[in-house]
């Protein structure tokens, strides 16, 4: 029960290192707090397709000249 | 002797424990990344900086025997470390204007750790360099792998940008519009400095 509680209290005082983001406005830190709560569990759901759709408006955008694109990243390490 | 080798024995099992915490922190910045970096801020143990670090170093060794051998590795790891303290010291001292209460050892941990897309995304690089070696083509397998690659790239790119805004906020403890100030301002020397470091061709793509 001791160890509980101290393993609770420090979850707790791990959870309030920080003070929560304040944007002045409450609408601002409504959406803030709806965005970021995406992001704090696995972000990948979210950033892949979104990754995805930006490469293909690129590909609509550019066509076969993607490849220059890719050409750069590959060459750039 | 006996003593020795009790002693040797207990810094081999707290770097064994060292590697291991190290890959559970890993695991967190995958699946819970705000949670995960809040945990580095609170780390001590400086054997999980050194193995990041480590891992910078093999990169940039196979990198030289794979590919170019403009600069020796070495020469690029001290680079590397030069960016790297300039870094965390630019987000210390800049930080201190707004909380004067901030302390340098999260910075080394949260920072370290997120190199870990960086070295991701160098790696798989170096790795599709030798699978398929550009230039690509225009084939329909060419246009599809470079999809594929951007998609991934982008993917990681964002992640980075995740992990280093919370570097900062847990490291700083400022709020979103203070990061986002320090992070413009950061970007206003690092830009040309990545620019000057590309023309030198000791790092096309900053590694940061």
């Amino acid at each position: 029960m001791k160890s509980l509680s101290l393993k609770f209290k420090r979850q707790i005082s791990e959870v309030f290192i920080i003070k929560p983001n304040d944007l002045g406005n409450n609408l601002l830190n409504f959406l803030f707090k709806r965005s970021t709560t995406l992001l704090k569990k696995f972000p990948f759901i979210f950033l892949l397709p979104i990754s995805f759709f930006i490469t293909f408006i690129i590909y609509l955008l550019l066509g076969s000249e993607i490849i220059i694109i890719n050409n750069i990243l590959q060459y750039g390490f | 002797m006996v003593f020795k080798m009790v002693f040797k024995k207990r810094e081999f099992l707290n770097i064994i424990a060292s590697l291991i915490l190290l890959i559970r922190n890993l695991f967190f910045l995958i699946f819970f990344p705000y949670k995960g970096m809040r945990r580095i801020s609170l780390e001590k143990d400086y054997w999980q900086i050194f193995f990041i670090f480590l891992l910078v170093f093999i990169y940039f060794n196979l990198s030289y025997f794979l590919t170019d051998r403009n600069y020796l590795p070495i020469f690029k790891f001290f680079i590397f470390l030069i960016n790297f303290f300039s870094m965390i010291g630019f987000f210390y001292f800049l930080g201190r204007f707004f909380n004067k209460k901030i302390k340098k050892r999260p910075f080394f941990f949260t920072f370290s750790y997120a190199l870990f897309p960086t070295l991701v995304w160098f790696f798989t690089a170096l790795f599709f360099y030798f699978i398929l070696p550009p230039p690509r083509s225009l084939s329909f397998m060419g246009k599809a792998f470079s999809i594929f690659f951007i998609t991934f790239s982008l993917t990681i790119f964002y992640w980075k940008l995740i992990l280093f805004y919370l570097a900062i906020r847990f490291s700083t403890g400022l709020s979103f519009f203070e990061i986002v100030y320090l992070i413009f301002l950061f970007l206003l020397w690092y830009i040309p400095y990545s620019i000057i470091l590309y023309y030198l061709k000791i790092f096309r793509i900053p590694f940061i």
